[in-house]
Parts: structure tokens; C-alpha cells; sequence
């Protein structure tokens, strides 16, 4: 990881876009606004992403968006490079949306909840096994069949499943990221993809998937 | 210690879970043990999920991903949690008290919330009445920047606070919208060029426009870069009007020196803000927006 010290010394705001996530957050910390500017515009889809995936709820993932950036700005003065900036990032995502989901049962406990978007799709997902007789448009269903699956999976492994496959963090930055072991993301992973195999059985086993 | 059961069967899940970087060695050899049937066909139909996971995974077309810039956040208090401690909030209540102009309502500062802080050090001031009688009637929607005849120029730009039950919430300010009773903006300017002399103002529907800032004094002088608006002990401002309602226009004006500030918004608006020609001697930039302030 790199010292403050041994840094290169750039100053012109187009010289930004060269550093690491690590300098740039360091430089950030030491005053220099511009920095953060191109830590943002460098992460936003990919958290934004995440986050969507997470909450389901376009809106909803828009508001956590400017809060983890928000936790990122908070957190800067005191901001060492131990891990990997994404990693980092994407634990304040995690916990971000952890505490989203939190607040969305008790609203809907309380009777307030409103419809989870993405799984507006469950409607045009044939059950397990229907015919189709156009293949693209099954395998638009597989995918939307997909995306209701994982979204029913235990939280736990749902979240070490998105950071896997779809953000491509190792086991063991999945695991710093929930705060877990490493034995435990592939646990949960493993466990998960079997489950995802069986669930999505009616699918697979109608000769495969046109995704071309 | 791993605790898991070291199967042929576990050991297969593994290799079709995992990429190769993240197994380990018993893994991939007590997945080479099972029955080379069964192995082929799990792996037959993995291959299909991972299809569909490629599929899955891809990106969002870049319309998709909201416009946050890490401008938005500069600015705002640093090594602080998204909801204050009851101290802090009663800290900077008192200071809120002592700073803000006369006739605020309290219960805006106290829905602040985490605003609180960036209320800190108010330093909103009202023009002289001696100085301006002119008024300009306000377009419908903010304008964009204009730049000035010389190698300066002045972008306003703004972050809206706003305070919800589940905590306080920043996000990038849009010209032209409309904003409660909870929200507050955050100030910022970009100037670009020669340094200079930068004054903000505010001017409600049919009034004069009134100084923000810098409140006294020789006026706020600028290098190039992005400044957000701060007291003098580094705290940020947060502001609100102190009686929200209608349209209202904020104006950056960049001078090359101190200038008399408040005679000169009310010269440059009624120049207009696309004639930098006819704007007074020695303005080089000016930038605007206007929101809807609801009471």
C-alpha cells in the first residue's frame, strides 16, 4: 500500500485520473478537492450498481448512493490504506444497504412498505419449466427468473453472491466486506449456486439458454 | 480451522463456485474424486448458470447512474456520523442562536437536524435598504453560467441538505426545483482563471437582491479551484431563507477588486446576465440559479 510520503507529486487536476483510488483518497484527505471528484465519478456506477442489486429499488439506491459517499467524505481525515480502496468502499455499500434493508422491514412491519421494483419481474417469469416459444424472450425470463431467485436468498449470501459474481471481489474481499471469514463466502457461495442450479432447474433443463 | 466436510461432492461446489485464484488445494483434489458422470453433468448445468450470470452481471447504460460528483460533498463537516450526538446538535444550536438573523424560526434550525452544524456560524446579512431600490423580475427557471469578457470565470453551484426521518441526506442541487421546509443549501463556487473578488447574493421574487456573503469586510477573495462557503472558523453554511416562499435567484459575482457589492448585483441584473458588455467595471463573471423555496 502506499505511504503519504512516498506519493508522486501531482498537482494539475488532469494528473488525478493517473493515481490509485488509495493516493487519491489520501490527497483528498490533505484538502484536495478535486480528488474526491474523480474517486466519485471512478465508483459511482459500479456502487450504484451494487446498491440497486441490494435494495431493488431505484430511488431507494439513488438515496444510499450520495450517503455512502457522504460516509467516504466523513471518513477521509481519518483514512488509511490498509485494504483495497474498493474494498473499503464497498464495505460502507454494504453496511449502507444493510441498514437500508433494516429500515425497509420496520416500514413494512408498520404496514408503510411500498412495491420492491425489481421484482416487478416475477411477473413475466414463467414458471419453472413452461414452454416458451420464442428463446430470446426466455432467456430474458431466465434472467429475470435469476434476479427474483437471488433476491429471495438469505441476505448473507445474497450480499457475498452480488460482490462475487457481479462485482468480482475475492473470497477473501467479500469477507472484509461482511465481515466474515473466507471459509464462509465460499460456503456461502457454494451453497448458494446449488440452490440458484435447482431453482432455476426448469430452465436449464429445457436445452439450454440463448443468451447470443 | 475450516469447518466443513471435505467431500468430493463439497469439493466439486467449490470448483464450479469459485474462480481459480480462490481455491485451495484439497478442494480441487476432492473434486477430481467424484464420479466423473455426475461431475459432468453438474458441470453441464453450471455452465448454463454462469451463462446466465454473465448475462445477469452486465453493466447499466450510463443514463442509468445518478449524477453524484464529489463536489457535492466538499464542503460538508468531515469525522462526523450522518445523524449528530444530542451534544454536538446542542452545541451548534447555540451557536445557531447567536449567529442567525432575527426572526428565523427556531423549529427550521431544530428540523435541521445534522444541518445544525453547517448552520453553525449564519452569516446571512440583509442589504442596506439605502443602497438598492430597483427590483428584477425573476425568470421561471435558473440560468446557466455565463462567462466574462476576461479570463475569469465563476460557476455557483450547490448541494441541498435535506433532513428525513431516517437521517439527513445530501444530494446534488438542481436549478429550478422546489425545496421544503428541511432543506438547506450548501454553497460552493468554482472559479476558474484569475483569481478574484467573488460575492454571493439572493434575491427573492419582486425584491432587491441582498448580500450572503461575505457578510462585511474587504469581500471574499478567491484563487482558482472550488470553494465551498465556510465561516471563519472553517465551518461550513448551510442556508435558508428566513421566510421561504417563491422563487428565488442566488448570484455569484466575480470582480477583479472589493467592490461596493450590493450596488453592483442590482447594476448587473439589470445589465442582464448575458451582457457581460454592459455589466459595470470591474466584474469579469457572474453565474446564477433560482429555486422554489415552499413554505
Amino acid at each position: 500500500m502506499t505511504d503519504r510520503s512516498d506519493r508522486p507529486k501531482l498537482d494539475l487536476a488532469s494528473d488525478l485520473g493517473q493515481l490509485s483510488d488509495e493516493d487519491l483518497m489520501l490527497r483528498y484527505a490533505e484538502g484536495q478537492a478535486a480528488a474526491f471528484d474523480v474517486l466519485v465519478l471512478r465508483h459511482r456506477r459500479r456502487i450504484y450498481s451494487f446498491l440497486l442489486r441490494r435494495v431493488r429499488n431505484p430511488d431507494r439506491a439513488e438515496e444510499l448512493l450520495s450517503d455512502v459517499f457522504l460516509k467516504l467524505h466523513r471518513a477521509a481525515p481519518r483514512y488509511t490504506p490498509e485494504a483495497r480502496f474498493t474494498t473499503y468502499l464497498y464495505t460502507i455499500a454494504y453496511r449502507a444497504s444493510l441498514n437500508a434493508q433494516s429500515r425497509q422491514r420496520n416500514r413494512l412491519d408498520q404496514g408503510v412498505g411500498g412495491l420492491n421494483e425489481l421484482d416487478s419481474v416475477r411477473s413475466c417469469a414463467p414458471a419453472a419449466g413452461a414452454p416458451s416459444p420464442d428463446r430470446a424472450l426466455r432467456s430474458q425470463r431466465a434472467v429475470a427468473r435469476l434476479d427474483h431467485e437471488l433476491a429471495q436468498l438469505p441476505e448473507g449470501q445474497q450480499a457475498a453472491f452480488i460482490l462475487y459474481y457481479r462485482e468480482g471481489l475475492s473470497c477473501a474481499e467479500a469477507a472484509e466486506c461482511l465481515g466474515i471469514s473466507p471459509a464462509e463466502v465460499k460456503g456461502r457461495l457454494a451453497y448458494a449456486r446449488k440452490l440458484l442450479r435447482e431453482r432455476m432447474s426448469g430452465f436449464l433443463d429445457a436445452g439450454g439458454i440463448d443468451l447470443s | 480451522m475450516e469447518l466443513v466436510q471435505q467431500s468430493p461432492e463439497t469439493g466439486l461446489e467449490r470448483v464450479l463456485a469459485l474462480r481459480p485464484a480462490d481455491l485451495e488445494g484439497w478442494e480441487s483434489a476432492a473434486a477430481s474424486e467424484i464420479d466423473a458422470d455426475l461431475a459432468a453433468q453438474l458441470r453441464e448445468r453450471d455452465a448454463q448458470l454462469a451463462d446466465l450470470l454473465r448475462e445477469w452481471s452486465k453493466d447499466f447504460d450510463a443514463a442509468d447512474v445518478p449524477d453524484v460528483r464529489g463536489s457535492d460533498f466538499v464542503g460538508l463537516p468531515q469525522g462526523r456520523s450522518s445523524v449528530e450526538p444530542a451534544a454536538l446538535q446542542s452545541s451548534a444550536r447555540r451557536r445557531l442562536r447567536r449567529l442567525r438573523p432575527s426572526g428565523l424560526p427556531q423549529a427550521l434550525a431544530l428540523a435541521a437536524g445534522f444541518a445544525i452544524l453547517c448552520f453553525g456560524s449564519w452569516q446571512v446579512q440583509q442589504s442596506s435598504q439605502s443602497t438598492t431600490s430597483e427590483t428584477v423580475p425573476l425568470p421561471s427557471a435558473g440560468w446557466k453560467a455565463v462567462s466574462g469578457t476576461v479570463s475569469t470565470r465563476v460557476a455557483l453551484q450547490f448541494s441541498v441538505e435535506r433532513r428525513l426521518q431516517s437521517g439527513a441526506l445530501v444530494e446534488p442541487g438542481r436549478a429550478g426545483s422546489s425545496y421544503g421546509a428541511a432543506d438547506s443549501l450548501i454553497l460552493r463556487v468554482d472559479l476558474r482563471g484569475e483569481p478574484a473578488w467573488v460575492y454571493l447574493f439572493e434575491q427573492t421574487s419582486g425584491g432587491p437582491p441582498t448580500v450572503l456573503h461575505p457578510s462585511a469586510g474587504d469581500g471574499w477573495r478567491l484563487e482558482e479551484g472550488l470553494h465551498a462557503l465556510s465561516s471563519g472558523d472553517g465551518q461550513p453554511l448551510a442556508y435558508r431563507p428566513d421566510q421561504p416562499a417563491g422563487a428565488t435567484r442566488y448570484l455569484a459575482i466575480a470582480t477583479s477588486g472589493p467592490v461596493d457589492a450590493a450596488g453592483f448585483a442590482t447594476q448587473v441584473l439589470a445589465a442582464g446576465l448575458d451582457r457581460p458588455d454592459l455589466w459595470p467595471r470591474p466584474v469579469r463573471a457572474v453565474d446564477s440559479f433560482v429555486v422554489d423555496w415552499m413554505e
